[in-house]
C-alpha cells in the first residue's frame, strides 16, 4: 500500500529535502570537478532519490493539497529517510546549541521542522526496516 | 544493458499474427492450472512465464484483433530486453505447438559455422491452416527481433565517440548541479524543478556512458537521450550533432 503524508509533515519534509538536495547537488558538482568517481556515484544515487521525492512532495513549497502519496520504492525511501533523519537531528541540535537569547524565529522554526522530520523519518524507517536501529533519535 | 525503450512500428497483419499466438499462450496457463491444481513452479512456471509475455505483447499491440485502438501510429514501445524475452517465449510456444500438431521439422545447418535453421518438412493435412498461422507469427517474431537489434545498434556508441561525449556530459552535469543548488537555496522552485530535470537526464546519460572517464567498466555504451544531445549541440558538440542526426534518421534522407 502506498504511503501518504499529511500536509503538515510534508511541509517539514519538504523544507529538509530542499536543504539536503542543495547540498547533494553542490557535492555532486564538486565530485565531478575533482574526478572522484566513487563519491560521484554515491551522490548520484542520493540526488536522484531526492529529486524523485521532490516530485512526490511537489516542488513548490505551498501546494493546495492535503495529502501527498510517496511513490518511491522501499529501498529509495529508506535511503532518503536516513539522510533526512540526519538533517532533522542537525536542525534540533542547532537550536539546542544556540544561546536562549539568540534563538531567532528562524531557529525556532528550524527546531519545529527538525522535530517533525525526525519523528516522521523514524516512523518511516521503522515501517520499512523494522529490524534496523535508527541512529540519533532525539 | 541499455536503459532505453525501442519503438517498433507494426502493421495490422503483424498484430493479428501475434494475437493469434498470444491468446492460446494465456490459455495454456489456465489449462496448466486446471491440470495441476497444486502445481509447483516446475509445472506452472513455464506456462506462467509465457502467459506473462503474451499479456505484455497483447498490451503492446493494444489487444483488439480488428483495427487499432488508438488514433496514433501503431508502434510497440518497450524496453529491448523485455521485448526480446517476450519474443523468446512466443517462439518457444510456437515450437511446442508445431510439435503438438505433428509438424516435422529438420535442421538446415550452415556447414561453415553459421546457426542451424529449422525448416518445416511435413505438415498433417488437417492442421495446415493452424500451421500457416504459426509460421506467420514466427515470421513476425523474426522481424521484431531484427527491428530490436537494429535499434539497439543505433543506440550504441563506440568507445571513441563515448570518450568524446563523456567529459561533455560530466561538464554539463556539473553546471546544472550548481544551478540546481542555487535555485534550491534561493527557494526558486520552478527553476529548481527545471534544473532538477536536466540533472536527472544527465545522470542517466552518464550512467550510459560510464562515470569513469578513463577506465569504463563496459565495452558498449548507450546513446544519451535526445534532450541531452540537444543540450550538448548547443555547447558545440559535433559528436552529439552527428548522433542526433543518426537518431532522427536524417542520414537516410541525405543518402
Amino acid at each position: 500500500m502506498a504511503r501518504t503524508l499529511k500536509r503538515e509533515y510534508r511541509n517539514a519534509l519538504h523544507t529538509a529535502l530542499v536543504m539536503d538536495g542543495a547540498i547533494s547537488a553542490m557535492a555532486l558538482g564538486d565530485a565531478l570537478i575533482g574526478g572522484d568517481i566513487t563519491s560521484g556515484q554515491l551522490l548520484r544515487e542520493r540526488l536522484d532519490v531526492e529529486l524523485r521525492l521532490l516530485d512526490d512532495l511537489a516542488w513548490t513549497p505551498d501546494v493546495a493539497r492535503d495529502h501527498f502519496e510517496l511513490t518511491l520504492s522501499d529501498d529509495q525511501l529508506a535511503h532518503a529517510a536516513r539522510r533526512l533523519h540526519r538533517v532533522g537531528v542537525d536542525l534540533v541540535a542547532e537550536y539546542d546549541a544556540t544561546d536562549v537569547d539568540r534563538r531567532t524565529a528562524e531557529v525556532e522554526a528550524g527546531r519545529e521542522v527538525g522535530l517533525k522530520v525526525v519523528l516522521l523519518t523514524h516512523l518511516l524507517l521503522r515501517d520499512i526496516e523494522p529490524d534496523e536501529p535508527v541512529e540519533d533519535l532525539c | 544493458m541499455l536503459p532505453i525503450e525501442c519503438r517498433i512500428p507494426y502493421s495490422l497483419e503483424m498484430k493479428t499474427a501475434l494475437l493469434r499466438v498470444c491468446v492460446p499462450m494465456m490459455r495454456e496457463l489456465g489449462e496448466a492450472a486446471v491440470a495441476y491444481p497444486e502445481g509447483n513452479s516446475w509445472e506452472l512456471g513455464g506456462p506462467a512465464g509465457r502467459a506473462a509475455s503474451a499479456i505484455k505483447v497483447a498490451e503492446w499491440v493494444e489487444w483488439t484483433f480488428t483495427g487499432y485502438a488508438g488514433e496514433h501510429e501503431p508502434v510497440i514501445v518497450a524496453p529491448p530486453e523485455e521485448l526480446l524475452a517476450a519474443i523468446d517465449h512466443l517462439e518457444q510456444f510456437i515450437d511446442r505447438r508445431f510439435h503438438d500438431l505433428g509438424v516435422k521439422q529438420a535442421c538446415a545447418g550452415d556447414k561453415r559455422g553459421g546457426d542451424a535453421v529449422k525448416v518445416i518438412v511435413a505438415v498433417p493435412v488437417e492442421h495446415v491452416e493452424a500451421v500457416q498461422q504459426l509460421v506467420e507469427a514466427q515470421t513476425v517474431c523474426e522481424a521484431l527481433r531484427r527491428g530490436v537489434d537494429a535499434q539497439v545498434a543505433l543506440w550504441t556508441v563506440d568507445r571513441e565517440r563515448r570518450d568524446q561525449l563523456q567529459p561533455q556530459v560530466a561538464e554539463a552535469l556539473t553546471f546544472y548541479a550548481a544551478e540546481l543548488h542555487d535555485a534550491l537555496t534561493q527557494a526558486d522552485s520552478l527553476l529548481a524543478r527545471s534544473h532538477g530535470e536536466s540533472c536527472a537526464d544527465l545522470i542517466v546519460a552518464l550512467d550510459r556512458l560510464d562515470w569513469d572517464a578513463d577506465d569504463p567498466q563496459e565495452n558498449t555504451f548507450g546513446v544519451p537521450a535526445e534532450s541531452v544531445l540537444e543540450q550538448l549541440v548547443e555547447s558545440n558538440s559535433s559528436t552529439a550533432a552527428e548522433l542526433l542526426k543518426v537518431l532522427r534518421g536524417d542520414h537516410e534522407e541525405e543518402d
